[in-house]
């Protein structure tokens, strides 16, 4: 079971001058740095990866939907999943920076990221996993199927039935509500989970 | 409109509902004293009466949820053609609850490269580019928008292809226009240019960002006030406040 990422000196390195670099030139996104590396965060994307081992799921071409600043699940997929390319499709400009430097290790050989909204602009690449963690902000994942027929990945979704936040405007009831929204035919895993900031997450897995 | 008397000049406002219902001819009179230049006023509303009203489409109706979107009968006009009788090229765009201070000639007489939209200069543009992945605190504001016929025709193209999904994803229309058609991040880039500061203010928000911010405050030397008051919706305070409830924009209106 995978408990921790593994802080090498190199990510040390990016993740120690990408705080200072966000304060200095991008400090309205300071806090959301914060708010993306919370214990619950990492709990989540742990999660992630450990059901992924637990199904003997090996991908090579991961794509991040809506993936934010992508520092905790990046290494994790690398270290214990060798994962050999990973792209995060993001709206937000400074997402997308940011994300390039905290993962600046990976940059232009594993990681990359692309500003595109991607329920509504297909995708051109390949993959054979899509992880959307974040599903409760977002038009439910039937879109992004009907965008990308000719996709056949395995499905990591997340979601969570707390709805007292503004910007979550997809909110589920359980994880069986959550795979029919990607109209998965067969789910590999579904279950729940009460992070440690008391939010229930939702995750399925699937084709 | 008699045909003949067109001019290459459209002013345009869209009104659903009875909120508004005695606005259409405030605005229209305070065009009359404020427009120097030759115009043709349209009205797009839900209950066509008047000989400026033009009835508004109802086909994006069936994607509206409560509270999502919910202005979205103003994207219509986009589609020049959806609307043959209106003849001119020239078009501006302007709420109802709105004060004209100055010549609305201004508004013709800019350079149309691009199309023009209100860049809200009391928004502190960082607390925007904090929460545009929270899909809000935007800094636009489609109260007064300028262009020309064809100008817009993306926008509206773009809602109606992704309709589904826009109305499910953006509260408002301001929302949506900065996430696909304004770079905060590089401003001179965007699809829209904005209004340059000293246009338009707000009534309920203020002017500019952070050294004039008082709110409720006249300045009679700016072409146009706005009455946008989205905090106050949201908190459901003062929301039914109408303009002629205000004194000092009674007198003025």
């Amino acid at each position: 079971m995978v408990e921790y990422i593994k802080f090498t000196p190199e990510m040390s390195n990016n993740w120690s001058r990408s705080w200072a670099e966000t304060q200095k030139q991008r400090p309205w996104a300071f806090n959301r740095l914060l708010d993306a590396s919370t214990n619950s965060q990492l709990q989540s994307k742990l999660w992630i990866v450990n059901e992924l081992i637990n199904l003997n799921i090996k991908p090579n071409r991961v794509a991040l939907l809506g993936g934010w600043f992508a520092h905790l699940i990046t290494p994790l997929l690398v270290d214990e999943l060798n994962v050999k390319s990973i792209i995060n499709y993001e709206i937000d400009e400074d997402a997308k920076m940011i994300s390039y430097k905290l993962n600046r290790r990976y940059k232009n050989t594993i990681y990359k990221a692309n500003k595109k909204n991607i329920m509504i602009n297909e995708i051109e690449n390949n993959f054979d996993l899509v992880i959307n963690s974040s599903c409760e902000h977002m038009f439910p994942m039937r879109k992004f199927r009907e965008l990308n027929p000719r996709l056949k990945p395995i499905y990591v979704l997340q979601s969570t039935n707390e709805t007292k936040y503004d910007d979550h405007i997809n909110c589920v009831n359980s994880p069986e509500e959550l795979a029919n929204q990607v109209v998965l035919e067969n789910v590999l895993y579904s279950g729940s989970k009460i992070l440690d900031n008391g939010m229930t997450r939702f995750m399925v897995i699937g084709k | 409109m008699k045909q003949e008397s067109l001019s290459q000049n459209n002013i345009v406002c869209v009104k659903w509902g009875t909120k508004y219902d005695d606005y259409v001819e405030k605005l229209k009179n305070q065009i009359t004293k404020n427009c120097s230049v030759p115009f043709n006023f349209y009205c797009l509303t839900d209950n066509p009466k008047n000989d400026y009203d033009i009835e508004l489409p109802k086909h994006w109706d069936k994607h509206f949820k409560p509270n999502m979107f919910w202005a979205y009968r103003k994207l219509y006009i986009f589609n020049e053609d959806l609307f043959p009788q209106i003849k001119g090229d020239n078009f501006l765009y302007l709420d109802l609850d709105i004060l004209i201070h100055k010549d609305l000639k201004y508004f013709f007489d800019l350079d149309m490269k691009k199309p023009h939209i209100v860049r809200g200069w009391w928004n502190d543009i960082t607390n925007s580019k904090k929460n545009y992945g929270k899909i809000k605190s935007t800094p636009l504001n489609s109260s007064v928008v300028r262009w020309n016929r064809g100008q817009l025709k993306s926008i509206y193209s773009h809602v109606n292809k992704n309709a589904e999904v826009i109305f499910f994803t953006y509260k408002t229309i301001d929302n949506y226009y900065n996430h696909f058609f304004y770079n905060m991040w590089n401003e001179e880039d965007s699809f829209f240019n904005t209004f340059p500061k000293g246009d338009i203010y707000s009534w309920y928000k203020g002017n500019i960002f952070p050294n004039d911010m008082n709110l409720k405050q006249l300045r009679p030397d700016y072409k146009v006030c706005l009455f946008n008051n989205s905090a106050a919706i949201n908190d459901n305070k003062e929301n039914n406040e109408h303009m002629q409830d205000i004194k000092e924009i009674d007198r003025l209106w």
